[in-house]
This record gives structure tokens, sequence and C-alpha cells, in this order.
């Protein structure tokens, strides 16, 4: 007793030295402190104690404000993410008709109404045009200031298909890009086509011609060095047998990348992979996006009401049913990954990892062995306990109607199978907004307010998240143990679960 | 009396430029979203690189916070400074990422191939350090390593009440506007931030070495300052 008041005058004392150093004090309070600090020698050695440790966070370093690329990265990055949504191939379009548009109508304009008359710094403008306007997209492409590299990999990008998969889940215009790209290439173009063109490129807003301008800026500050690939690169480009397809691949690179959402440094470290191995992780990176456009179609999400089923299943597959054998694959996974990377293996590190929380090592096979976890999980038993068989009877009719689409594959519904999971795990299964709002009634003032001070996208997902744990996510309480035993029961299952729970 | 009337600006929107700009972006002004991101990206990278301990992180997670303010635009209402609420979405980035970066550690006690914790416990780095190292060299780079580990050591809220206390001169009370807090609750936790930071740096207070070394510098500063004048 007398060490928990003395513990609370400490914290008292504390509390009230830290106002005081702060300079939260009123008046009053100041004096009342400074006239004990004079008087208690112990009050003002605590007071030199706190204040010194303090003091000592200024030697953490000075941090530098970010390069100018930070302004421009974010920017870009908010703005184009939000911009209403073209379909793929029309933004691909509508890209790759720029590439070769507006240099090509610029030059037309300048051949037939000033070419007598421009000023030195505007032909400059009109003759480097094509590279001004694309010496973003073109940096994108070129590796170590290689332009034949650059042509290689659009050509590499193009035979591959490699982003066909991302562009097949979309929308696709019925024009054909490629047509157009084609003719608008040719080295003579003709008056009419240009003329045409630059009726279109002549409604640019007043915003395009000055991000015209900017780009120049930005491309005459590059050093010479890089400007000479560029330009060589756009000439390899331009007279490619192959440009159109060229060009269509350098569209829809630079589509992708700009939309990819990665971070900064994510993006640097893809542009900074040589060829090969650029090739392969956007491979990756592209099968990955196909899968996440697959589990966030409409169809395959899962019922709202489904979901404390979902995750009962969830819950039993990964505790009861599979954690040996997912404890014992991530031992395995995890050895190989070291391995892989030339790490010495330590058998005490693979047994802790082994041990660590289940849903660690379900997200960690998640990442690293997809395909194995998903048929693992999936698999059904003889006896139907297990698997997607039991999935099928804890699930709604309509939900079960999204398990067993037609055209379906077995690894296609092992794969909505694991994005349901990862949804169970994030905790985002979407709730009805009025059980959400009865359920925010139902907390405390206190709980109610720590919620509205926060965003209020971060607070839809606490509220979402606190709705779970209070319902289904607190996964070990003992009333959802017990519904379940109780469907088992209900359903002839009990008795194959307790043999398993005894075989342990 | 006419049936409606121009609404009335809210008092942030009068006396707070920085809210001022945010509507324009709320109107449809990139130019006044880069304008926000010009000044406020130094000081979001500068809290961030101390609550993450990692710049390139503290980037990543700066541009996120501007994403969202971006996407939250069309529901902007301005019902505190600017800078309140830039820090309040900074205060939940952080914490998300404080989270998942714990819950990383757990199972990433494998990074390391002898399977040693990552971050050593600063206890050892004190008894390294300062039985062997001539204490004035604990004032460079080593100090700033042990703070980084210091200030690891809070717990996820005081190291952020820290941070905007100590290096945004923050009151109690933005500070409690920015984290959801009242004042008395701010003022416990930065007591408690205070009172941990002096346990965890004790071994460097304690041996001698710190406030020697202190006192010699100040002294040094001292005697500079008077041969200046």
């Amino acid at each position: 007793m007398a060490d928990q008041q003395a513990k609370t005058r400490d914290e008292a004392d504390n509390e009230l030295l830290t106002a005081y150093l702060d300079g939260e004090l009123s008046d009053t309070e100041c004096i009342a402190v400074e006239k004990r600090l004079s008087e208690d020698p112990g009050f003002h050695n605590r007071m030199l104690e706190l204040q010194a440790a303090w003091d000592m966070l200024d030697s953490l370093p000075m941090i530098a404000k970010p390069d100018s690329q930070f302004v421009r990265t974010t920017v870009e990055m908010a703005i184009t993410s939000h911009r209403p949504k073209q379909s793929f191939v029309s933004g691909i379009f509508f890209k790759g008709l720029m590439l070769f548009l507006i240099p090509a109508t610029v030059f037309g304009i300048s051949y037939f109404s000033k070419r007598e008359s421009i000023e030195r710094p505007e032909r400059e403008l009109f003759i480097d045009l094509p590279l001004i306007e694309n010496h973003e997209r073109y940096t994108k492409v070129l590796f170590d200031d290689n332009a034949e590299d650059g042509i290689e990999f659009l050509r590499s990008i193009y035979n591959q298909g490699l982003l066909g998969e991302v562009g097949d889940l979309f929308a696709v215009d019925s024009r054909d890009p490629l047509e157009e790209l084609a003719s608008s290439t040719t080295q003579s173009p003709n008056p009419q086509l240009i003329k045409e063109r630059s009726d279109r490129v002549s409604r640019l807003t007043e915003q395009q011609q000055a991000e015209l301008f900017e780009k120049k800026e930005k491309f005459e500050t590059l050093p010479e060095k890089k400007r000479k690939t560029i330009r060589k690169f756009h000439e390899l480009l331009s007279s490619d047998p192959d440009r159109s397809n060229l060009v269509e691949a350098l569209s829809s690179y630079y589509e992708w990348l700009i939309n990819l959402g990665s971070s900064q440094s994510q993006l640097a470290k893809l542009l900074d992979l040589p060829l090969d191995e650029r090739l392969v992780e956007i491979g990756r990176i592209t099968r990955q996006q196909a899968e996440d456009a697959f589990g966030e179609t409409g169809s395959s999400r899962l019922p709202v009401d489904d979901a404390p089923s979902f995750y009962q299943w969830y819950d039993f597959s990964i505790r009861s049913y599979h954690h040996l054998e997912i404890r014992r694959r991530t031992g395995e996974v995890f050895s190989a990954l070291q391995l892989y990377k030339g790490v010495p293996v330590s058998e005490e590190v693979v047994e802790r990892i082994k041990g660590g929380p289940i849903e660690q090592l379900v997200e960690f096979l998640m990442q690293h062995d997809r395909v194995y976890l998903g048929n693992l999980l999936c698999k059904d038993s003889a006896a139907g306990d297990v698997g997607i068989a039991l999935l099928r009877e804890l699930v709604s009719s309509e939900a079960r109607a999204i398990i067993d689409q037609p055209e379906f594959t077995q690894r296609d519904r092992e794969e909505l199978i694991l994005k349901w999971i990862e949804a169970a795990n994030r905790s985002r299964f979407a709730i009805k907004s009025d059980t959400l709002r009865d359920y925010y009634s139902s907390l405390t003032q206190e709980q109610r307010d720590d919620l509205d001070n926060q965003h209020p996208e971060d607070r839809n997902d606490t509220l979402t998240r606190m709705y779970w744990e209070a319902n289904i996510g607190t996964r070990s309480t003992a009333s959802v143990e017990e519904d379940f035993i109780q469907f088992l029961r209900q359903n002839g299952l009990f008795d194959e679960f307790e043999f398993w729970e005894d075989g342990q | 009396m006419p049936d409606s009337q121009p609404e009335p600006k809210s008092r942030y929107e009068l006396t707070d430029p920085d809210v001022r700009l945010m509507l324009r972006v709320r109107d449809g002004d990139e130019s006044a979203f880069r304008e926000l991101v010009e000044k406020y990206q130094g000081r979001l990278v500068g809290i961030l690189t101390h609550l993450v301990s990692d710049r390139e992180t503290a980037e990543d997670l700066a541009q996120d916070v501007f994403l969202r303010v971006y996407r939250a635009r069309e529901r902007y209402v301005p019902t505190a400074k600017f800078s309140t609420w830039l820090f309040t979405i900074t205060h939940n980035v952080a914490s998300n990422s404080l989270r998942k970066s714990s819950r990383r550690k757990e199972i990433n006690l494998v990074s390391s191939p002898s399977g040693s914790m990552p971050v050593r416990p600063l206890e050892m780095m004190a008894k390294e350090k300062s039985g062997l190292m001539p204490a004035r060299q604990l004032l460079n780079s080593e100090m700033e390593n042990v703070m980084m580990a210091a200030i690891e050591q809070l717990g996820e809220r005081q190291r952020i009440a820290t941070v905007l206390s100590k290096f945004e001169g923050m009151s109690y009370l933005e500070i409690g506007e920015t984290m959801g807090l009242t004042t008395q609750a701010v003022k416990s936790l930065l007591s408690r931030a205070r009172s941990n930071l002096k346990e965890i740096l004790k071994p460097y207070l304690e041996s001698g070495g710190l406030k020697e070394s202190m006192s010699e510098e100040m002294g040094e500063a001292q005697n500079r300052k008077a041969q200046g004048q």
C-alpha cells in the first residue's frame, strides 16, 4: 500500500515537473514548483534528470528535406490515381497516339505555317519536341544509357505479352490503336492527316500546354549524355520495322508503371533492375495484379452474412486441423529461402519461427508458398470434415454458387478461398452499415471519442475491426467455440473432431 | 429575411491559410495540393523518420499521408487547423506502420543469421560503449544510435507524443487534438515518456561519461563564447 502511494506520488511529481519543463503550468503552479525546487534537493535532482534525458533527444540526427522528386512524384501519384478511370486500352490508345501525334502535328504546323518565321528557341523546341514530349517515358525503358537495350526491353514486353494479362481484365476498347499509330509514324506525314491531328492537338488546354513547357525545361536539365541516349533511342524506335508494336508496348508499360501505385522506393528498385530481372519482376507483379483484380470482381465477394461461418471454417482449418502441417511447411519454406539467399539456417531460429502465431505462418505461406497453402486448406478429406466440402456445408447457397462457379478450375477455387482468407485476416469484410451503426451506439463514450478523432477512412476500418473482434474476431472465445462444437454435433462431425483432438 | 445566406466561414478558414489551401484542393485546384506537399513534406518526413527510424519508410509513409489527404479532399470540412488534421492522419499512418512492424519483428526474428534480435538492447550497447570508448566519442554518431534505440523502446503512443512535443513544439492541447486525447492524458503520456527515457538512458546518465562529457562540452562552449567576446 505504502509502495503504491509512493509510486503515485512519484508519478504525480513527474507529471508536475514534465508540465513545468514543457511550459504547460499556470503562473501560480509555476511559482509553487519553483518554490519546492529551491527547498527540496530530491525534487530538484529529479527535474534535472528528466530534463537531461529530454535534452539527449537533441542528439538525434537532423532530418533533411526530401529531394525535389518527392513533391513531383507525390502530386503525380495523387492526381493520376484519382482521375476518373479511362479504360485500359483507350488509355494506351491515347498515350500512344499522343506519343506520335504531338511531334507530327507540331512538325506539320511548323512546316506549313511557321517555316519562315520561327525564332531559334522555338525551332529548337519543334526539332526536339518528340524527345521533350516523351523523354520521361523513354527514360523508364533505358538501361544505363543503353538505347539498344531499351528497344530490346520493349520487344520482350510485347513478345511475351507481359502487360496483356492485366489489360485483359479491363474493358476493351473496340478501336484498334495500332492502325492509327502505324500510319502516324510514316516518315512523310500527309498534310491532310496532319491537319486532322493539328485540329485535335489545338484543343489542348492551357494546362496541357503549360505541362509541355515544363517537360521542355526538364529535358534541358538532363545531362548531355542522357539526352544523346534518348535521341538515339527515339531514332531506333522510329525506324524500327516493328515500331507500332514497340510503341504499343511503351505506352502500355508507361501507363502500367504510373498506375502501379508503388512507393517511390519500390519503383526505383524496379527501374534499377537489369533487363532480364526487370522482365521477370514485371511478370510477377502483373500476375499478382491479375489475381487481385480477380479477387475484386463483384461475383467473387463473400456475402456478408457468410463471413462468420467462413471465419469459423478458417479458424478450424488452421488452428485445429492443419496447424501442424502449416508449422512444418513454414519451417521448410523458410529454410529453403534462407539457403537460396545464401544465409546459413539456424535450427533454433527455424523452431522459433515454426512456433510463432499461426496467422502469421499462414501469411508467410500466403506470400511464399501460395499454391501449396491453397491446396492444403481446400483439399477435402475422405470424410468431408475439412476443406471445401466442409465450407460448402457452412455457407449459404449464394456463397456456394460463388465457390462452385462452373468455369472455375480447382486452382481458381483455391485462389478465391485464399483471397477470402486474406480479407478475413485483414478483418475487412463488408458489414451492413446499420449493423455498424448499432454497434457504434453500443460503445462507451470514450471508445466513440477515440473513433471520432480518427480520419474518416481509418475510423471505418477501426470500427469494422472492433466489430469483428467483439463479435467474431476474438476467435478463441468460448461462445464461438461452443457454437462451432454445436454445429459439429448437429452435422454429425463432432466424433471425427473429437477423435482427431484425442490423437494429438 | 432572405431564404439563403452564404455559409459563414469557419474560424479555421479565416485564421489558417493552410485550411484555405486545402479548401482550394477540395475545389479541384491541383496547384494548391502541390503547395501543401511542398510546405509540409520536410516536417512530415522528419516526424516519421523519428517515429519509424528509417528514412526510406518515412518517405513512403509521408507519401501515403499526402495521398490520403488528397483522397479525402471532397469530404474535407475544416474543423481544426490544417496541420492538426494532417498530423492526425500522420499519427494514424505511423501507428499502423509501427504495429505492422512490431508484428513483423515477432516473425522476423529470422532476418539475422545468428538468430539475434534485430535491435540490440540498449543496456548492451551502453555496456559495450561506456567501458570501451572515450565518453566524448559517444556524443557523436554513437549518441545518435543510442537515442534512436531509446526512442524505439518507448511505447507507440509515447513515442508519437514525444516527437510531436519535442520536434514539432506542439502544446499539450495540440497533441491532444492530433492524437484524440484529453490534455490531461497528454500530460500523463509525456510524463511517462520522459520518465521512461530517463530510465532507458540511465546507463549513460549514470556512467558519468555523458554527464562529464556534457559538462566538458558546455565548459568548452562557454570558453569559446568567452574568447569570442
